[in-house]
């Protein structure tokens, strides 16, 4: 009569082991935070009981997952914590502003040079600091002049979409915000490969930003909005027969498991055809690859990199260039979290968090750190130096 | 030496509290004895379900129209205590509709709001409900916490004057000139007796009271019936959930806290069986059988526990004053019954009506001592009652206390004791410390049934060391630590063996690596 | 993916496994589905850090699902994360614990192994599966899985050529694989 027990998030097989605690960044750093257990499956119960159990050090939580990650009873313990922000806290401007990724991106594009200075400039990070609480010594991602979309619509360019007719078989290209208004060149490597690897690559009718922000600073319903207009985007494509690649290991994990776990939005008929251009790349024949590359490439797996699983496919792939030597950093968050680490109050904590990450890059002097998530490239170019490249562009310099 | 008192209360379940509590305010000197801790009977081994009469409106009248004012002055003067999540009462397709419609009248001619609902409806109010349902009907069922019903209604009794004797062990009665006049009891741990006298004696003991009466002389049948139950995990329903049948096995579901408690079974045993009680695996199985019928979510959900107690069915037909009733209210005037004075029993009962069982108990002692106090209890708010909910900006430790004790919590010291000792249910340092301070907590079982320490998903096996630590070290005595921790592994064990499947057997593991071999 | 060990299970003594593997130059995959107990509190990954080092593929927070067989041989696992991508390998060894860490699953009359569905010793009749002292031997705590002398996994009596078990999940008194002496001959 009784062979499982399911509950919302696997609430109950919790077994009060407290392993997730060992693993929390959040939790080393932060005395404010009761840690994933507390604040999810404990918690939880007793806000089925009355919601005013919600406890506010709940915003502490970076959604990084390493406790999901870490469960040996496969608790969903950050989709617990994450569904509760959604459910019950409140938010307020700066939040949104941050959150709204492709909104301030698609402000800022046609502006970028003013924006780009002004962001730069100190009065204006001290305006942010006090107004809107974002830290002053936090780098903004610099927006670009032109989004990757108008580029690659654009009759003459070279790898450009009228280039693409050339092609027998397509992927979709998922791009993401940050393609699309920090850094379009991402967005022109993955059109290099998968080129090369023989297939033309299309974008989605009506992609929208995944939502990944609005999730985690509790902006549910606008959240769903978005996942909803993807979802159906994504259909779009797997009815036409194609994959979808991306290249953010958030967009990606937030489109595959955020919008069914925490938005609970279905996803299953697109969910297999979504992947990482890493994972994509691993099913086709060979790269045409340079034999001239002199490289010390370290890979740090981010958060939600090692929440997908995937990173065996990408350090496969890494491994199959001449004369790329690929260091494994140990899996490690970097503090940033998103837009966690923007906040002013939390500016601290998150420098803290990445302590051990940086300390180990700085060691290994790696000519780039390779990974898939833009945040931790932010996070790790500020804080240690050495320049962060996503394994698209890497694969896209090392092909002929 | 001698102590002398008005009146000696002979058991600390919640009747025997209620009833210490009324002498207490009636200005009576008042002493209640214990042979364990309160609530170690079937105070603490039922449902949690302040009735609100439906269940017994088809059956017993009488008692439904008890229930539900009872019910009505409970919900004001215990609201701490009280959940006012109001109940189902579902016909399933194999039920029949005519009985809800008799089912409703008689609610009605009790005096129960009986509201028949829609299946549709009742799926939007309680979505847990089996679908498959007919028909439904809503009533004013509640959650009640039997463990801090008792407490407040200690705490109150204290505050008025009453003394309050735990783990004292009646062992003879006092008689002179043919009349009760005291009771001799043994403290745990001491090699003689104490010698308590008063000029009336009640027996308020439960099952136990059969045994109590002989040793003083009066003869009471009784027949005990055990009720096995079992706790899911978390709240699977927010509502009372009932079949609308004929009283049977199983078919209660009731939130209680952060829990579910579904039972009951009903079965003779023998009275020598009834110091050890425990579910067995073929009760739970039989439970559970019938829950599904209920609540269909409950074939998944996490069983953590079972447990059993005894209800205590008196036999009083056609003796002296008793009335013709089996589950209702027996006060025996032994006196007048027996030819015995200074003797008085309450016994029959239920949960819901433990505070009208005190009152009608107080009143005959009263009558007895030539007191004309009139009874206040259904007016005056039980401690902790005073209005107070948690707050967003209180510190979340704190409001895990507000739930469970009320305006109580604003007496713990959380500037000290801010430290969560049990994760699961949140229980503080500074609530174990007023545990200790104000109801007497002597080991980790008793804590547990005053704050819930070590009652949530894990039954102590990730806090038990820290639970045990603490515990000593707010008694001042370290050197227990270690009993402490054996004993309450063995008790907690007991109640986990009989759903040892799925992930209970899984937290055993985790159990037994970490305890096993500290021991 | 192709290995030529594939380790199911990341607790001790999945890693010693690993690492006796590896220490013959094998090609290993260790498929690490949570943290188990007694773990190093200060570096809850420590042991799963050093195989990697060591060369080891590790899937941290992966599990598996069902085994592929090919007559009467496992060809390869299918795991959560990698979905229908399966990992094949030449030899396999089950090393996912008891029940805490989920080797063994349990319902109200029977004790199985999900992975691979393979024999389980276990007392019939749930009353037989705890002693009511809890300080007393608990027949619970020996069930588990059935192997022959050299450590090969039982189905219906008959071993498995290339699966191996070892560590929490064998049945008290079942024989334990020895990692220095699996086979990846085809002919065994």
């Amino acid at each position: 009569m009784q062979e499982f027990n399911i509950s919302e998030g696997n609430l109950e097989q919790c077994l009060k082991c407290n392993l997730c605690t060992l693993v929390c960044p959040m939790m080393q750093v932060n005395e404010y935070y009761p840690g994933p257990k507390k604040a999810g499956p404990d918690g939880e119960r007793y806000r089925l009981k009355d919601p005013d159990y919600y406890d506010y050090a709940l915003k502490y939580c970076l959604n990084c997952k390493r406790c999901e990650v870490s469960c040996p009873s496969g608790v969903k313990v950050g989709d617990i914590i994450q569904a509760a922000r959604l459910k019950y806290a409140g938010h307020n401007l700066r939040d949104f502003v941050l959150a709204s990724t492709d909104l301030v991106g698609s402000l800022s594009t046609p502006f970028a040079p003013i924006v780009n200075a002004t962001l730069k400039a100190r009065p204006v990070k001290a305006v942010l600091h006090t107004v809107m609480g974002v830290d002053a010594q936090r780098k903004f991602p610099s927006y670009s002049q032109k989004t990757f979309t108008r580029w690659f619509r654009k009759a003459s360019v070279p790898g450009g979409e009228a280039d693409q007719s050339g092609f027998e078989r397509f992927v979709r290209f998922y791009h993401g915000c940050y393609v699309q208004y920090n850094y379009p060149q991402l967005g022109k490597d993955l059109v290099k490969v998968v080129n090369a690897a023989g297939y033309g690559v299309r974008l989605l009718e009506g992609e929208r930003c995944c939502g990944v922000a609005l999730i985690s600073n509790s902006f549910g319903r606008q959240a769903t909005r978005q996942a909803r207009a993807n979802i159906a985007a994504l259909q779009q494509a797997v009815a036409a027969g194609e994959d979808i690649v991306t290249v953010s290991s958030t967009c990606t994990f937030t489109l595959r498991d955020e919008y069914p776990n925490v938005l609970h939005l279905d996803n299953a008929a697109v969910r297999p055809h979504l992947t990482l251009l890493s994972r994509w790349l691993c099913r086709q024949g060979p790269l045409p690859f340079r034999k001239d590359l002199h490289l010390r490439i370290a890979y740090h797996t981010a958060c939600h990199m090692q929440k997908l699983g995937w990173r065996s496919y990408t350090l496969q792939l890494l491994r199959q260039i001449p004369g790329v030597e690929v260091i494994e950093l140990e899996p490690r968050c970097c503090g940033i979290a998103g837009t966690f680490g923007f906040k002013k109050e939390n500016y601290a904590w998150s420098q803290a968090i990445g302590q051990g990450l940086f300390d180990a890059i700085r060691e290994i002097a790696p000519d780039y750190v390779v990974t898939e998530c833009e945040t931790c490239k932010w996070q790790i170019e500020m804080s240690t130096g050495v320049p962060v490249l996503n394994p698209v562009s890497l694969l896209a310099m090392s092909i002929v | 030496m001698t102590q002398e008192f008005d009146v000696i209360i002979v058991g600390g379940g919640v009747t025997g509290a209620a009833a210490a509590r009324d002498c207490a305010l009636r200005g009576l000197r008042t002493l209640l004895l214990e042979r364990g801790d309160i609530c170690d009977g079937a105070s603490g081994r039922n449902h949690g379900l302040l009735h609100s009469g439906a269940r017994y409106a088809v059956t017993d009248p009488e008692g439904a129209r008890e229930c539900i004012r009872e019910n009505q002055i409970l919900r004001r003067v215990a609201s701490s205590c009280v959940e006012p999540c109001d109940g189902l009462f579902i016909t399933l397709p194999e039920d029949s509709l005519e009985y809800q419609d008799r089912f409703v009248q008689a609610c009605r001619a009790a005096g129960i709001a009986a509201e028949p609902i829609s299946p549709e409806e009742a799926l939007r109010l309680e979505p847990a409900v089996n679908p498959a349902l007919i028909g439904a009907v809503k009533v004013p069922d509640a959650s009640v916490d039997p463990f801090r019903l008792t407490d407040a209604n200690i705490i109150d009794a204290v505050r008025h004057g009453a003394t309050i004797l735990k783990f004292h062990t009646v062992t003879e009665f006092i008689k002179e000139k043919g009349r009760i006049a005291g009771v001799r009891a043994l403290p745990h741990g001491e090699s003689g007796p104490l010698e308590f006298r008063a000029r009336e004696v009640v027996l308020a003991a439960g099952i136990w009271t059969a045994e109590l009466a002989r040793s003083a002389g009066v003869r009471i049948e009784m027949l005990p019936s055990k009720g096995a139950l079992i706790i899911f995990g978390h709240r699977v329903a927010g509502m009372v959930i009932n079949r609308c049948r004929k009283p049977a096995n199983a078919d209660i579901l009731v939130p209680g806290d952060v829990v579910s408690v579904l039972g009951t079974t009903s079965d003779k045993v023998p009275l020598d069986t009834i110091d050890d009680m425990h579910a067995t695996p073929e009760e739970v199985d039989l439970l559970l059988w019938e829950g599904v019928q209920l609540v269909p979510a409950l074939a998944s959900t996490r069983v953590i526990r079972a447990y059993a107690g005894v209800r205590p069915l008196v036999m009083a037909g056609g003796e002296g004053d008793g009335r013709n009733v089996s589950r209702g209210i027996v006060v025996l005037d032994h006196e007048l019954r027996d030819g015995v004075p200074g003797l008085i029993t309450i016994t029959g009962g239920k949960l819901t009506t433990s505070r009208l069982m005190a009152e009608l108990v107080t009143d005959k002692v009263c009558e007895k001592l030539g007191v004309k106090a009139p009874c206040r209890t259904a007016l005056d708010p039980l401690p902790g009652s005073e209005k107070r909910h948690p707050k967003a900006e209180e510190p979340y430790f704190k409001r895990a206390a507000i739930g469970r004790h009320g305006s109580e919590a604003d007496r713990m010291d959380f500037k000290r004791g801010r430290e969560i000792i049990c994760e699961c249910e949140q229980v503080t340092r500074a609530e174990i410390a007023w545990a200790v301070q104000t109801l007497g907590v002597r080991n980790i079982s008793d804590l547990r049934r005053h704050t819930r320490i070590g009652m949530g998903t894990c039954q102590g096996s990730f806090c038990i060391r820290k639970v045990a630590r603490v515990l000593a070290e707010e008694l001042g005595k370290p050197e227990l630590e270690r009993d402490f921790i054996a004993d309450y592994l063995q008790e907690r064990w007991k109640g986990m063996t009989p759903v040892l499947w799925g992930d209970t057997l899984r937290e055993a593991e985790y159990m037994q690596t970490m305890h096993r071999d500290e021991i | 993916m192709k290995f030529d060990a594939l380790i199911i299970g990341g607790g001790r003594s999945g890693s010693a496994a690993g690492r006796a593997l590896l220490s013959r130059g094998l090609h290993v995959c260790v498929v690490a589905d949570g943290l188990h107990l007694g773990v190093d509190g200060a570096d809850p990954y420590a042991h799963l850090n050093a195989l990697a080092r060591e060369g080891a593929t590790v899937l941290r927070g992966d599990r598996a699902l069902r085994g592929i067989w090919e007559e009467g041989r496992l060809r390869a696992v299918q795991t959560v994360k990698l979905e229908d991508e399966p990992i094949e390998a030449s030899v396999f060894v089950l090393a996912t614990g008891k029940f805490f860490s989920r080797g063994l699953l349990s319902d109200m009359e029977r004790v199985y192994e999900p992975v691979f569905g393979a024999d389980v010793s276990f007392l019939s009749g749930r009353s037989n599966w705890y002693a009511a002292d809890f300080f007393a031997p608990q027949p619970f705590l020996d069930f588990g899985v059935q192997t022959d002398p050299e450590g090969h996994v039982l189905f219906g009596g008959v071993p498995c050529p290339n699966l191996y078990a070892v560590g929490g999940i064998l049945a008290k008194g079942a024989a334990a694989a020895d990692p220095a002496r699996i086979s990846l001959s085809t002919q065994d």
